[in-house]
């Protein structure tokens, strides 16, 4: 890859931004019009017309005249020279002092880059403006000087970034391997180093830069600056003006906005240009976990509102049976879609299982199969633009969709508790666990704070935890992952629920601790309460649960008890995903493992959705939907066309 | 020799140390002649008619008004008069200088000059003042004050280093000089600081006539430093062991500082505060405001050639150069764009009537920029030369030298202009040789004052290196001591020589303008006191 | 706590004396020297050098920073050379009006780009462009020019607000008020503009989190979540920039101070640099300086309240 190729694939993807586009070109008009003020500016700078002075816009004086009749634009045009050499002079010396600083301390470390760092956090305090005053009082109109001194005093700044930029190359393999063959420092440094940092300080200097002509024109009409012609001069022309004649503010004012903004447009791009180049494509396609991050751009998670489906969509091919009234869930032919892309995608299709009051039920399946998805929808928690389109999720006998805002935060928490995978990152760092604890309880029972507070040591008893009055008070990080699960199960029962959803609460836990986990989950479900396990952990979901539905690619494709599944598989993924299971291999055979990956939905194909990876799959598989149908006998049902024989099982 | 001409050896040898000590546009001339010369020009708004500037004279109040520059102490013994209106709100002159240009009692209740030579002036003291400090005001403590003032060598002091002061009784003294002086009494009001008197007890520690300090004066208002920022506003309360309470036309006063005369403006249309000093590019703005406008052309601005010898710009030695410079500058037209309605074009130190003025002359440098590339093409510089001149932010200096600049660039002259901020960086440079040429005013003196000022080797600011010409001397010396007619050729005389080897370049009268609101009453100006003082502002209704 | 406060001295002193011996060592190469300027044009050289002797001018640099220095620890700045008053005593009789500035300012950049943030991340839309476009703009504005639209249009035009000054407290609280708004407006919008976007972006990744999700999952009211939870934990990055903001608006009330002629220590240094006075714009480099360094402890201490694992 030459330099020359290089940067102009560079400048072509930067081009290929308009804003980045736009910006260059009015940066190059402005420095044009500078540069070449000699020949383009229709008059001297300095040119009078005594009879003419201060008028506005004219076919003579396109923006106008100021004091002494002189032409605004013209003015403008010879005092960009003074401001924008100003500047140069303040980003000449910020890079010359940051860029060896920084590179030299991220390349060699050790007692020099302590040096810069230090020095970089000293500068930070330096009032800049002062300093700059101190140079001029000493200096007199020497602005010169005084951008000199601005660029020195953000030089350590600018080493910084520098510094931890050459770090991470230096760190990179084929630099390592450089050094290794004993390559000298100042070439690695020249021909792999600086190139790739050089975007960095591109973009930094600009900023820089920028500043500087706002810091320049500063000095300018305060007059402390060169007393010639300058963006800053004008604008102290304009103040001088200001009654008499406003209109000067106005491009005294706009030279300088567009200049600064133009500038940092630029620099945004360029920031982005360059992100491109060294970060690899990202998949086009993401899997719906996460999938408010991957809208973070537009708009963070936000509550939405279930709707309720009427008709049934293509994909759901059976019928959607009436709820279970009795149920304290009943999840019926459930299909959600969420805009992938900007394309609305079916993410969960057609699920449907039931929990009856103290029942423990699974839901197991790979990443990415839909189960916290399914979760989320029965809380009314679906990422941003998500919305149920068919199908219904009802608790003890309600239509979720038929909830109001205020109905359904009393359902979450009031008699769903929500458990979740990471206890640590559940919890808000900034407050003391018992405080969060308490805020549960308080949003769902008017109650005293200090009611609360007691309240939430109960629970925190409830959960096992020792030394409720020190835990209570402590912060989340200063919590191991065990205890703040059961803070997190506390939270989840501070209402008193009547069904917990536990998303995978064991998976970030040690073994010893995951445990403990279970059986206190097994106590509260031993109590009467329903749970709803979520896991792709086959013992776990043996330690709790008398039920359990799989699911893949969004759909549930095979029910049963817990003991009829283990024993005999009756959906070709059920099957694959038990031979997966560690517990279940023999000693000293490899470790056997799912070939592929669940397809993300968008690529879902026609027909079963695990066609490609069932070895089992036939031509009838791969056209229409399939139905989930009832299995084997009447308290089980599986998606299949050629559901599994237990022969085939224990082939 | 006259001793005024020693002036410099003379403060050479003092050993007091005043902090800062510029020299600011010089002096104030006698009031008979400027009166003269400017009833008829003056602008409307600027006649002497009290009600020009506000309503019925009301009595209590505020004065809020603002000043340009800070002063860097309170001591009149060294203060240049730039600062008066600091003074003399705490320091009561001996004598008062009214807006009309006429002399009138203060401290003194009467003066005379006695023995017909008008070298030695008697002055009588009012009975029963007291000093803002308890200190009576005696003949022994105004001599002393006086000698103070003499010795301290303020930028104004040699208006009296030829003066021996002596009491000749409790409430008299008599001061006796060597060179007549009739303009004494004048020299002695307000509007210079040296005839402000200060206190036996403030002359004890002189240091502490500072802004941290109580005032020692007689004056209508003490100083109250515990209200005041200094550089940003000075706050007085009326003294109230004053001798005449009715002078005494306000409770407190207030000067603020707006180094940017636009935010003044902005200021008085807001009725922050009640006047300020400007310059013409605010008239119109200020009238349409609603400000009155108080104004008379009294300051002579333009050009000083000071490097008359070609010490640093060898150009400037030439007399057919600095000619060239004065006709190249179109005067109608620059007075015009700088000061409106408001200047009046000059190339003379004499106003058009006055003492000086020069009738046969009255053409000399008519605006001809042929002219004046023709006699630079006969000094060598056809393709003309570079010239560094100072200028300075305040009383409208850069924009007349902008002006200037711009004027001589068609002839072919390079103005490169150094803008100073202060005024001591101005004073500086003035007189430390390293500029040919400055911008700066100096007001309509008769040619007697313009000799100390402006002319003689010894007048320090204004002719910073010391030009010296013999004939000059001469003439100013007899002048000094000729009867009134051949005074009068003299003055002319010495004007001629001035013009026709062009020492100044001047551009035009311009005016010191008060913009005041209509609820302050009292600011008017006239030829004989182009300042305005603030001891004659009074609320109006 | 007293870790954050060692931390911060192992900071602040150092600073402190880089700048006073910077501006020591830079003012030691003023062309001409301090006496001339004091004694003015008509000294003699005899008095000038006699004056050199009694400042202690001609002692050797190091020595001249001692007694400074010795002088500065007991607060002592020196003695302005333009009107002979001690720097000490200027500085205390506006440095209360600069600190109310800041301020004042940084409430006002805190209040709206707290509010504009939290609104353009949940609102997301038109509203996250115009945040960011008005961000844009607001890092592209000269603040002094701002300044002066706002006097033109509301002083000046409407007569709203007072064009120049600043009214002390004590005489009127109204009018101190009325006499803040504009100087205020003036510093404060434009710094508002880096405070929303860090708002936007700390509580879009904030909202992401979850903890945010687990919180709903419980039941707790929205608006607990976002003002309580979000907001607070994206609070410690916003409050490192309104440190920076406070810092870079210590510059910007020297430009303001001028446009409104408030009498604070900006207008001081202004007035410094432009009469030369060395001593008093040394004196404000220090007190300047330690200015940012008490925001700074300021902003650790708030940090350390908002964050509890800073607080170790």
């Amino acid at each position: 890859m030459t330099t020359t190729a290089s940067s102009r694939g560079f400048l072509r993807s930067l081009l290929s931004k308009p804003m980045s586009a736009a910006s260059l070109i009015v940066l190059a008009i402005i420095v044009i019009a500078t540069v070449f003020a000699g020949v383009l500016a229709p008059y001297e700078p300095d040119a009078q017309d005594l009879t003419a002075a201060l008028q506005g816009p004219s076919s003579a004086h396109w923006l106008g005249t100021g004091e002494l009749g002189r032409d605004v634009l013209s003015r403008m045009m010879y005092g960009g020279r003074v401001t924008l050499i100003a500047a140069l002079i303040a980003g000449a010396t910020f890079i010359l002092a940051g860029v060896p600083a920084g590179m030299l301390a991220g390349y060699r470390g050790g007692r020099f880059d302590q040096v810069v760092l230090k020095t970089a956090d000293l500068v930070f305090a330096v009032p800049v403006m002062i300093v700059l005053l101190v140079v001029l009082a000493i200096f007199p109109g020497n602005e010169f000087a005084a951008m000199a001194v601005f660029g020195l005093l953000g030089a350590p700044g600018l080493a910084r970034v520098v510094r931890s930029a050459t770090l991470g190359i230096r760190n990179e393999l084929y630099v390592k391997a450089a050094v290794a063959s004993g390559i000298r420092d100042r070439v690695i440094v020249l021909r792999h180093v600086l190139p790739r940092v050089s975007g960095t300080i591109l973009v930094q200097a600009s900023v820089f830069t920028a500043g500087a002509v706002l810091m320049e024109t500063g000095l300018g009409f305060l007059g402390l600056g060169t007393q010639n012609a300058s963006w800053g001069s004008l604008v102290a022309e304009a103040s001088r003006n200001l009654g008499i004649h406003p209109w000067l503010l106005i491009p005294s004012g706009a030279i300088i906005i567009t200049f600064i903004m133009s500038v940092n447009l630029l620099a945004d791009g360029v920031r982005d240009t360059l992100a491109e180049r060294y970060t690899p494509p990202a998949a086009k396609v993401r899997a719906p976990r996460g999938g408010a991050k991957a809208n973070a751009g537009a708009s963070a998670t936000a509550e939405a509102t279930p709707v309720a489906g009427g008709a049934d969509n293509a994909g759901a091919a059976r019928a959607s049976a009436a709820a279970d009234p009795h149920a304290l869930l009943s999840v019926r032919s459930l299909t959600v879609t969420l805009p992938i892309d900007g394309v609305p995608t079916d993410i969960i299709r057609d699920v449907s299982f039931d929990i009856q009051p103290g029942e423990a039920m699974g839901l197991v399946g790979e990443s990415g199969s839909g189960k916290t998805m399914t979760a989320l929808s029965i809380l009314g928690l679906l990422p941003a633009g998500g919305r149920i389109t068919s199908g219904s999720v009802t608790v003890e006998g309600t239509d979720v969709a038929t909830m109001n805002k205020a109905a359904l935060r009393r359902l979450r928490g009031g008699r769903i508790g929500w458990i979740s995978q990471d206890p640590i990152s559940s919890l808000d760092p900034s407050f003391t666990v018992g405080w969060q604890v308490a805020e549960a309880v308080r949003s769902h029972r008017p109650m005293s704070r200090r009611a609360a507070w007691q309240h939430a040591l109960t629970l925190l008893e409830k959960v096992k935890l020792p030394d409720v009055e020190r835990v209570a008070k402590s912060y989340p990080h200063q919590l191991s992952g065990g205890m703040a699960q059961r803070v997190g199960i506390a939270a989840a029962l501070a209402a008193d629920p009547v069904l917990v959803i536990a998303d995978e609460p064991t998976t970030a836990l040690d073994v010893t601790v995951q445990a403990d986990i279970l059986a206190l989950l097994r106590d509260l479900q031993a109590d009467g309460l329903g749970v709803l396990l979520i896991t792709h952990n086959w013992g776990v979901l043996a330690d709790l649960c008398d039920r359990a539905a799989v699911m893949y690619a969004g759909q549930v494709v095979e029910t049963a008890d817990l003991r009829a599944l283990v024993h005999g598989p009756e959906h070709p993924y059920t099957a694959a995903l038990l031979a997966c299971d560690p517990h279940q291999a023999r000693p000293g055979a490899p470790l056997p493992a799912l070939d592929g990956a669940v397809p993300p939905p968008p690529q879902w194909p026609q027909g079963c959705h695990f066609q490609s990876r069932c070895p089992f799959v036939k031509d009838d598989c791969r056209t229409g939907a399939i139905a989930l149908a009832d299995g084997s006998d009447s308290s089980r049902a599986v998606r299949c066309h050629h559901p599994l024989t237990r022969q085939e099982v224990t082939l | 020799m006259f001793p005024t001409l020693k002036s410099r050896e003379a403060s050479a040898s003092t050993t007091t140390r005043p902090f800062l000590r510029p020299a600011f546009a010089a002096t104030v001339g006698v009031a008979a002649l400027a009166l003269a010369a400017c009833g008829s020009q003056a602008d409307p708004e600027a006649s002497a008619d009290v009600s020009a500037a506000g309503g019925e004279m009301t009595q209590g109040g505020e004065l809020v008004f603002a000043e340009q520059q800070a002063p860097p102490s309170l001591d009149p013994g060294t203060l240049d008069r730039a600062y008066t209106d600091f003074t003399m709100l705490a320091y009561d002159p001996l004598f008062y200088l009214t807006p009309q240009g006429e002399v009138e009692p203060r401290l003194a209740e009467s003066w005379e000059f006695v023995g017909g030579e008008n070298k030695e002036l008697d002055v009588t003291l009012r009975e029963g003042m007291t000093f803002s400090d308890g200190d009576p005001v005696t003949a022994d403590a105004v001599v002393a004050s006086l000698e103070y003032s003499r010795d301290a060598q303020g930028n104004h002091a040699h208006f009296l280093e030829d003066a021996t002061f002596e009491a000749t009784g409790d409430l008299t003294f008599a001061i006796t000089v060597e060179t007549p002086n009739p303009m004494l009494p004048k020299l002695l009001t307000q509007q210079y600081p040296i005839g402000q008197i200060i206190s036996p007890q403030g002359l004890a520690d002189p240091a502490a006539l500072d802004l941290a300090s109580d005032t020692h004066g007689a004056g209508p208002y003490v100083y109250v430093p515990e209200e005041s920022v200094p550089g940003d506003h000075y706050v007085y309360e009326a003294n109230p062991d004053y001798y005449d309470p009715e002078q005494q036309h306000w409770d407190s006063v207030e000067i603020r500082i707006f180094a940017d005369k636009q935010a003044a403006l902005n200021a008085a249309t807001t009725d922050q505060i009640m006047m300020f000093k400007g310059d013409g590019s605010l008239a119109a703005q200020a009238q349409s405001s609603g400000l009155s406008v108080i104004a008379n052309p009294g300051i002579m601005t333009g050009l000083f050639l000071i490097d008359r010898d070609g010490e640093t710009v060898p150009a400037l030695g030439d007399v057919r150069v600095r000619q060239a410079i004065n006709y190249a500058i179109d005067r109608e037209t620059v007075t015009t764009a700088l000061l409106g309605e408001y200047g009046i074009p000059t190339f003379q130190t004499a106003i058009e009537g006055a003492d000086g003025y020069s009738e046969a002359n009255a053409d000399l440098y008519a605006y001809d920029p042929d002219k004046a590339r023709e006699l630079l093409a006969e000094a060598g510089y056809a393709d003309g030369f570079e010239l560094p001149v100072m200028t300075a932010v305040f009383a409208g200096f850069e924009q007349m030298g902008e002006a200037i600049k711009g004027q001589l660039a068609e002839v072919g002259i390079t103005v490169t202009t150094d803008v100073k901020t202060d005024i001591a960086a101005y004073s500086e440079g003035a007189t430390d040789k390293s500029f040919g040429a400055f911008v700066g005013g100096y007001d309509a003196n008769p040619i007697y004052q313009q000799g100390l000022d402006l002319f003689l080797p010894s007048s320090n600011f204004f002719n910073g290196f010391g030009t010296e010409s013999e004939e000059l001397n001469d003439l100013w010396l007899q002048a000094a001591s000729a009867d009134p007619a051949t005074q009068a050729d003299l003055d002319v005389q010495i004007e001629d020589y001035l013009l026709e080897n062009a020492w100044f370049a001047p551009v035009a009268w311009a005016p010191v303008m008060y913009f005041a609101t209509d609820s302050i009453g009292g600011v008017e100006t006239s030829a004989g006191s182009p300042f305005a003082s603030p001891l004659a502002w009074y609320p109006a209704s | 706590m007293s870790k954050i406060i060692i931390r911060w001295l192992l900071t602040a002193l150092p600073v402190l004396f880089g700048v006073s011996v910077i501006t020591f060592v830079l003012s030691s190469l003023v062309p001409g020297n301090a006496a001339r300027a004091i004694l003015g044009i008509n000294a003699t050289q005899e008095q000038v050098d006699a004056l050199n002797t009694e400042l202690g001018f001609d002692e050797p640099l190091p020595v001249r920073y001692w007694t400074w220095l010795t002088g500065a620890l007991h607060g002592d700045l020196g003695v302005s050379v333009v009107n002979g008053l001690p720097v000490t005593e200027q500085i205390g009789a506006r440095i209360g009006i600069t600190a109310s500035l800041i301020v004042g300012a940084v409430i006002v950049a805190a209040v709206l780009g707290v509010a504009f943030g939290v609104t353009s991340a949940l609102r997301g839309g038109w509203l996250g462009k115009a945040v960011d476009v008005v961000a844009l703009i607001g890092m592209a504005i000269p603040g002094f020019w701002f300044a002066l639209v706002l006097v033109t249009v509301f002083a000046v035009q409407l007569r709203w607000f007072p064009a120049t000054g600043y009214i002390m407290p004590s005489e009127s609280v109204t009018g101190w008020l009325q006499s803040l708004v504009l100087p205020l407006l003036a510093l404060g919008i434009p710094s508002a503009a880096p405070v929303a976007k860090q708002t936007r972006d700390g509580m879009l990744t904030e909202m992401g989190k979850d903890y945010i999700k687990v919180l709903r999952a419980r039941g707790v009211r929205e608006r607990s979540v976002i003002f309580r939870h979000a907001l607070r934990n994206a609070a410690s990055p916003v409050l490192t920039v309104l440190g920076i903001v406070a810092v870079v608006l210590l510059g910007g009330t020297v430009l303001a101070e001028t446009v409104f002629v408030i009498p604070g220590l900006g207008g001081l240094a202004v007035n410094a640099t432009s009469s030369h006075d060395i001593p008093t714009i040394q004196g404000l480099a220090v007190v300047f300086t330690m200015i940012v360094m008490v925001v700074n402890l300021a902003i650790e201490l708030t940090y350390a309240l908002v964050n509890p694992k800073a607080r170790a």
